[in-house]
């Protein structure tokens, strides 16, 4: 990088020598090297042997050049490549809140764009920010040193060009930002309506919509007509600086010229230290406007990287494994958001005995699913204790806990990969018995085996090739390769039909005898035959008991109990 | 589950496009990770003439910008030229003459040359300044067209278009592909037009002031040529390789992070991060070629011109050692020879800009052309009140040809009557209501309301 602008600056040099000696043949002023060229040479030789070394210049500057672009192309790419590392790690590292904070997609672009825009600002950086400021440092001298003088143009007009730039980049900037913001309600228009085209299209609000579109699309085209017409200025502003620099440089300078206080080649390689001082100048503002680019970038990613995960893995001892599966709630409160007032879980307790089957009821957003997910600390309780087999669930290592409980997620995904790779997450070494087993449980098997390629049928891009229903079984059979001595699905039937679901359940029974099993459902059907039924309602257990027990004293539970008997019994004649 | 490897990474995350079912879009469908500046246009001629249509409507102010294209770029041949009579006059070699008039003191020449550079150069700024404003109202309004022709057809389209490309494959029609078409529009159309005449002019002055210098600088045009083709090649490939271990990764990214709970449940971090760095690796060693190739571009086309300046310098030094040339000629000719290149590297680097717009142009316009629900029913549409009767009639369905779902499906429903369906999953009863709202045309059968068949 420094070869090549020493290069740079060198060449007018050079050239200046070639028109004042070889041509005009004046020998004042010049150092005793080229002097002593010059005289050993003879005019014809000289002018040869400095454009010999002007191309050994140029020459050195492609090597400088190349060098340049091999260490700074390996740094912005070692540079991304850890840093996506470094973010990768983090995230993996996260709880559930800290995914819950960002969002998944969010973490997703700031992997992914934001990186790169980051890459390509250190790139950028690199080729350009030594070189622009080195560059205009390095002709200023170069200048200063031909004619101080004819420099003072210069102490005009660079001030008065910075100005001028800074005024347009200040003054531009929140165009820039209202663009932005357009271009995102833009987005967010056509985002809602290409999720949710059934709802626009059963209502007959095309019309509207497009009208809509319109407006935003206009206001976008405005707001960004008022940013672009602040840019378009620039270059011709800069170029009339530059302009109006040269015609003054020559005037002046030409005025020196006839004094003989200047030759003719340095008003020419004046000229070009000029125009390279300014055109440097213009470079350095570009980056400025790249660099509040890559800074929102690099605050987003940094965001991640500075949050906490709140779960911290520091299980005193690494050797507790969950054995029996007895669960214990003490007091336990939880709250998704430290400073708000509602309590998600409000004081529970409950005790889960080994081997038992636990359902769990209520109405939508009572707290169920939060109640398992602290089973399987994917969040902490904010008071009050979880205790697995007597052990506070903090002091095992997270890596044991989660090996000890097979959780079948609401959402559930499945990833890209055959069927086989897919249910091989639960237990990696799992022989070709188990995995069919467990599917035969979780009544996957025979869709399974209908596939042409079987276990190794390729499931597209999060299991997009198959039905809903097939999905959770397939997330069951996953979960139940685990050999987990507590069982937890949430809601995981719900896309099965009720005669499928009722031989997912009987085959529970049959197979996961010694395992703690936990059903949250909106059935009463997929709850009814469990030792204990949890009623919850607001954050609260309103009751325990068996369904028996409960339709004598559960409000609630004969609530719900009988508003779905009517449908029940319709569904027992369809089967 | 262990990692897997590179290979089968590769495989899973970067699938080449996939035969679509029956789609709206021909079959043709551009999976989300697909590279997009690789993906050259397939029809260039009829998409480049799709996109003047757009232009269109604006004629006069698209002369109006090549006028002022070619008074801006005269103006800036004009103005490096006028430091050859500046220089000669100041060294004395020629007689005190301009345009026609002789001046006896050097300083009023010298003052005169100057007035009529300052006005050549503000023409030129004044002129480069129009252009850009004129090209800027044009491609503001074309792309807001392009836009709400987009969005009009979009709101148009058949429910079954949405089901074969994800949500985020139509997002990125609007905001990746218009924005590399508005890119296009905005610079590369004055870039192209100004560097051809550029180049052209120059190629003009550096005749009519040198001849033998001209020759020197054409030797070097096909060292160029050469030299940035076997650059560009070398670059294009390894960038085609850095983009596609781009698509794997931000794949591989997107599905992880998306099942992130999932991951944590089943205790699979490490597992993630072995293949998550095994694709990091992957993509630093592309990437890190692509870049490379990409940035000794610049330096090795920049000083192979060095040489050709230098080589020009001490040729003209020669040449004026032996009056085949002044002084003033050199200055501006070796001025001439470093501009020569500029305009030759200006183009090139237009090129993925150009090519990553046409693509984008293209998979725009396979929106606009895919085929819209059919409405032949006007007589009906308006005033009549629905009374809500019923009708299937032998009504056959499948979303994919081969795999029928409503099989010969007869039903009535009389006003006010309440119906309900009740089935195992995957048994079509959401199909039903979708065939019902029209959001997919059924094969076979008719469906009536009110006596009235549902298409009309």
């Amino acid at each position: 990088m420094i070869v090549e602008v020493i290069g740079e600056v060198v060449m007018p040099k050079l050239l200046s020598y070639i028109i004042d000696f070889g041509v005009d043949g004046k020998e004042d002023k010049v150092p005793a090297v080229i002097q002593w060229i010059y005289r050993a040479c003879g005019n014809d030789a000289f002018v040869a042997c400095i454009a010999a070394g002007m191309i050994l210049t140029a020459i050195i500057m492609m090597i400088g050049g190349i060098g340049g672009a091999y260490f700074g192309g390996k740094a912005s790419v070692n540079f991304a490549a850890d840093l996506r590392a470094d973010v990768y790690h983090k995230i993996q590292k996260f709880s559930f809140s800290n995914i819950d904070k960002f969002s998944t997609g969010s973490l997703i672009t700031r992997l992914t764009n934001d990186i790169t825009q980051l890459q390509n600002f250190v790139n950028m950086m690199l080729r350009m920010f030594f070189r622009a400021p080195g560059m205009m440092i390095a002709a200023l001298i170069m200048a200063i040193l031909m004619n101080p003088t004819l420099s003072l143009v210069l102490a005009v007009a660079v001030p008065i060009l910075i100005i001028s730039i800074l005024i347009l980049v200040i003054t531009g900037f929140p165009k820039f930002t209202r663009m932005q913001t357009k271009i995102d309600e833009l987005n967010a228009t056509v985002q809602e309506n290409v999720s949710n085209i059934r709802v626009v299209k059963s209502f007959v609000r095309e019309d509207y919509e497009t009208q809509k579109f319109g407006v935003a699309n206009k206001n976008l085209k405005e707001a960004s007509g008022s940013a672009m017409k602040q840019m378009v200025l620039l270059q011709p502003l800069m170029t009339f600086f530059m302009n109006i620099t040269t015609i003054a440089v020559f005037w002046f300078g030409g005025n020196m010229l006839l004094d003989g206080s200047m030759t003719t080649g340095e008003l020419a390689a004046f000229v070009t230290y000029i125009t390279q001082i300014l055109s440097s100048l213009m470079m350095v503002s570009f980056l400025f406007v790249i660099f509040s680019r890559a800074l929102a970038s690099g605050k987003r990613v940094a965001e991640i990287l500075d949050e906490t995960p709140d779960v911290q893995d520091n299980g005193k001892d690494k050797t507790f494994t969950i054995q029996k599966g007895d669960i214990v709630f003490e007091n336990v409160s939880f709250r998704y958001y430290k400073n708000s007032e509602e309590s998600v879980l409000d004081s529970i307790s409950l005790h889960i005995e080994p081997g038992q089957t636990i359902g769990i009821i209520g109405s939508t957003g009572c707290g169920k699913t939060t109640l398992v997910s602290l089973i399987d600390r994917l969040y902490d309780v904010d008071e009050g204790e979880v205790l697995i087999d007597g052990v506070n669930v903090k002091d095992y290592s997270l890596e044991n806990l989660h090996a000890g409980i097979g959780m079948v997620l609401q959402k559930n995904l499945l990833f890209s990969g055959t069927i086989e790779d897919n249910l091989r997450w639960g237990d990696e070494n799992a022989s070709r018995e188990e995995i069919e087993k467990a599917c035969q449980s979780a009544q996957a098997a025979k869709f399974i085996e209908s596939f042409e390629k079987g276990y190794q049928t390729d499931l597209g891009q999060g299991g997009t090739n198959i039905s809903g229903g097939q999905k959770q079984r397939l997330c069951i059979a996953r979960a139940l390769l685990k050999k987990p001595k507590i069982l937890i699905l949430d809601d995981s039937t719900s896309a099965v039909d009720t005669a499928t679901e009722r031989l997912i359940r009987k085959a529970f029974q049959d197979n996961l005898k010694d395992s703690t099993k936990i059903i949250i459902a909106q059935r009463i059907d997929s709850v009814k035959d469990a030792d204990k039924i949890v009623v919850m309602n607001e954050g609260k257990i309103t009751g325990v008991g068996t369904s028996e027990e409960l339709l004598k004293s559960n409000k609630e539970y004969q609530e719900i109990y009988y508003s779905q008997m009517d449908k029940k019994e319709g569904d027992e004649h369809v089967l | 589950m262990s990692s897997r490897t590179l290979e089968e990474l590769q495989k899973q995350y970067n699938q080449k496009p996939q035969e679509k079912k029956r789609g709206a879009f021909g079959g043709r469908r551009h999976p989300p990770h697909e590279p997009r500046n690789t993906s050259k246009p397939k029809d260039m001629k009829k998409t480049i003439g799709r996109l003047l249509s757009y232009l269109a409507p604006y004629k006069f102010r698209l002369i109006l910008v090549v006028v002022c294209i070619l008074v801006s770029t005269v103006a800036s041949l004009m103005g490096a030229y006028i430091m050859r009579p500046i220089i000669n006059g100041l060294v004395g070699q020629k007689a005190l003459s301009f345009f026609g008039f002789s001046f006896n003191s050097i300083l009023h020449y010298l003052a005169a040359i100057l007035v009529v550079v300052g006005i050549v150069y503000l023409v030129g700024v004044v002129s480069s300044y129009l252009q850009f404003r004129l090209m800027l109202s044009v491609t503001l309004k074309s792309i807001e067209k392009i836009r709400n022709e987009l969005f009009q057809k979009l709101e148009k389209l058949p429910v079954r278009f949405f089901d074969g490309d994800s949500n985020g494959e139509i997002m990125s029609r609007f905001t990746n592909d218009v924005d590399n078409i508005d890119v296009m529009l905005h610079n590369t159309v004055i870039s192209l037009f100004s560097g051809s005449i550029l180049l052209l002019g120059t190629f003009g002055m550096m005749l009519v002031t040198n001849i033998w210098l001209t020759l020197v600088t054409v030797f070097f045009v096909p060292v160029f040529l050469k030299l940035g083709g076997f650059i560009a090649k070398k670059s294009g490939k390894y960038y085609i390789g850095q983009q596609a271990a781009l698509g794997t990764m931000n794949g591989y990214i997107e599905e992880t992070v998306s099942g992130q709970k999932v991951v944590k449940v089943f205790n699979h971090e490490e597992t993630c991060l072995e293949e998550f760095s095994l694709l990091n690796q992957d993509l630093r060693q592309k990437q890190f070629k692509a870049q490379f190739y990409g940035g000794i571009m610049g330096p090795v086309l920049g000083n192979t011109s060095q040489i050709s300046y230098a080589l020009t310098a001490g040729l003209g030094g020669v040449l004026c050692l032996h009056g085949l040339c002044d002084i003033g000629a050199l200055a501006v000719f070796v001025n001439y020879s470093r501009q020569f290149t500029r305009p030759i590297d200006m183009i090139s680097q237009q090129m993925s800009t150009i090519f990553a717009a046409l693509a984008g142009a293209e998979r725009v316009f396979a929106i606009m052309d895919s085929e819209p629900e059919t409405e032949e029913g006007q007589v009906f549409s308006e005033g009549l009140r629905m009374r809500g009767d019923v009708v299937l009639k032998d009504v056959t369905f499948g979303y994919d040809p081969e795999k029928v779902v409503l099989k010969g499906i007869s039903l009535y429903a009389h006003p006010g009557q309440k119906i309900a369906f009740v089935g195992s999953t995957g048994a079509g009863k959401t199909t039903v209501t979708n065939v019902l709202n029209r959001f997919y045309e059924i094969d076979k059968g008719t469906i009536t309301i009110d006596d009235i068949p549902i298409q009309e």
